[in-house]
């Protein structure tokens, strides 16, 4: 379609990426064709949204309900000192539509829940779990394997961070790993090089797994520890008994994007 | 033999980051959760009323020449150097 053509400035904006024997013009077209979820405007949700506008992402859709607070700033990049008392989704939509005018940014202030949780996805090709709570997770787990589309796992706590990318019918998902566990939710401390670290593994998992390169981190958790500078890799097994994605979850066509890399 | 223990995320504080435990020869992950959780507070982050680790808490096994694993038995045998990793969910965004 004509829409998804590159335009004169596109091909010059991202004269760098096309270059990549992974990437090209081609995979450029599927960035720009590519929709988006994101769940969470704060420490993940922020270097997420700025690595995907400015690769080109077609349309990015951002969900969040909170204020900006000061708290947040140690971290949350997107919100300045200015944003205070601001909806985090206003204060995002400005910034990434300055950075890159090109892409599509869609902001919507509502809760992530049971009730709203599909809706808000709607017919986005993957989500970026970029929560701050297990339940939400879990529900994003659970809507990403009902509607067929990859979710981007990542979390973190202090100087360290995991994270995992989940393809439903194919990969362990965030139930198989930590089967509904929810750690004691209190205020949980982090510095904002983690949520960084994490935030844009997220996106390369995203940017791979659009274009179709690379070796996605499935049936993997990674574990950052930014004290050691160690990564570390888990395997992590389908559960057949998994209450998620178990046998019991019908087969569906994978729609969107195919990923032409490795699983 | 001798088994290294790693915590991660918030259960550093509870228990340790790492620390080298001794164990018998034949021991498996289940005396080795024993042996790290010696305070009813360790216990219940870790096992459940029956002593079983916990579906939520995710116990993982680094051997030598091997990729790291998650443990799906408190049965599993251990053997001198392996790393045993025990973490949870962490939520934090």
């Amino acid at each position: 379609m004509l829409r998804d053509m590159l335009t004169a400035n596109e091909l010059e904006r991202y004269d760098r990426q096309i270059m990549l024997g992974e990437l090209g013009e081609e995979g450029q077209r599927k960035l720009k064709q590519a929709k988006v979820f994101i769940a969470g405007c704060g420490g993940l949700g922020s270097p997420v949204a700025i690595y995907l506008a400015v690769a080109g992402v077609g349309t990015i859709r951002m969900v969040d309900s909170d204020t900006v607070v000061l708290s947040n700033l140690n971290r949350q990049i997107l919100h300045w000192e200015s944003d205070i008392s601001r909806k985090k989704v206003d204060s995002a939509i400005e910034k990434l539509e300055r950075l890159n005018p090109d892409v599509r940014i869609e902001v919507i202030d509502e809760r992530i829940d049971e009730a709203t949780a599909s809706q808000l996805v709607g017919d986005c090709n993957l989500i970026v779990d970029a929560m701050d709570n297990m339940p939400t997770r879990y529900l994003l787990n659970r809507i990403a394997i009902d509607k067929n589309i990859p979710l981007f796992h990542g979390a973190v706590y202090g100087f360290e961070g995991r994270a995992m990318t989940i393809i439903p019918t194919k990969t362990s998902c965030l139930w198989c790993l930590y089967q509904g566990g929810i750690p004691p939710q209190e205020k949980f401390p982090v510095i904002g090089v983690t949520p960084a670290v994490i935030g844009c593994i997220q996106a390369t998992e995203v940017i791979k797994y659009i274009v179709g390169a690379g070796k996605l981190l499935t049936d993997r958790l990674l574990i950052y520890d930014g004290l050691g500078l160690l990564f570390t890799e888990v395997e992590v097994h389908r559960d057949s008994n998994c209450k998620h994605c178990g046998p019991s979850v019908k087969s569906k066509e994978l729609r969107g994007f195919s990923h032409g890399g490795t699983i | 033999m001798k088994i290294k223990v790693k915590f991660y995320a918030d259960f550093k504080k509870m228990f340790f980051e790492e620390q080298d435990i001794e164990l018998g020869d034949r021991a498996k992950i289940k005396d080795l959760l024993a042996q790290v959780c010696d305070t009813d507070e360790r216990r219940k982050e870790i096992l459940d009323s029956s002593g079983k680790v916990k579906p939520s808490v995710v116990v993982v096994l680094k051997r030598d020449f091997e990729d790291s694993k998650v443990v799906d038995s408190e049965y599993a045998g251990l053997k001198d150097g392996d790393v045993v990793m025990v973490l949870r969910a962490v939520f934090g965004g």
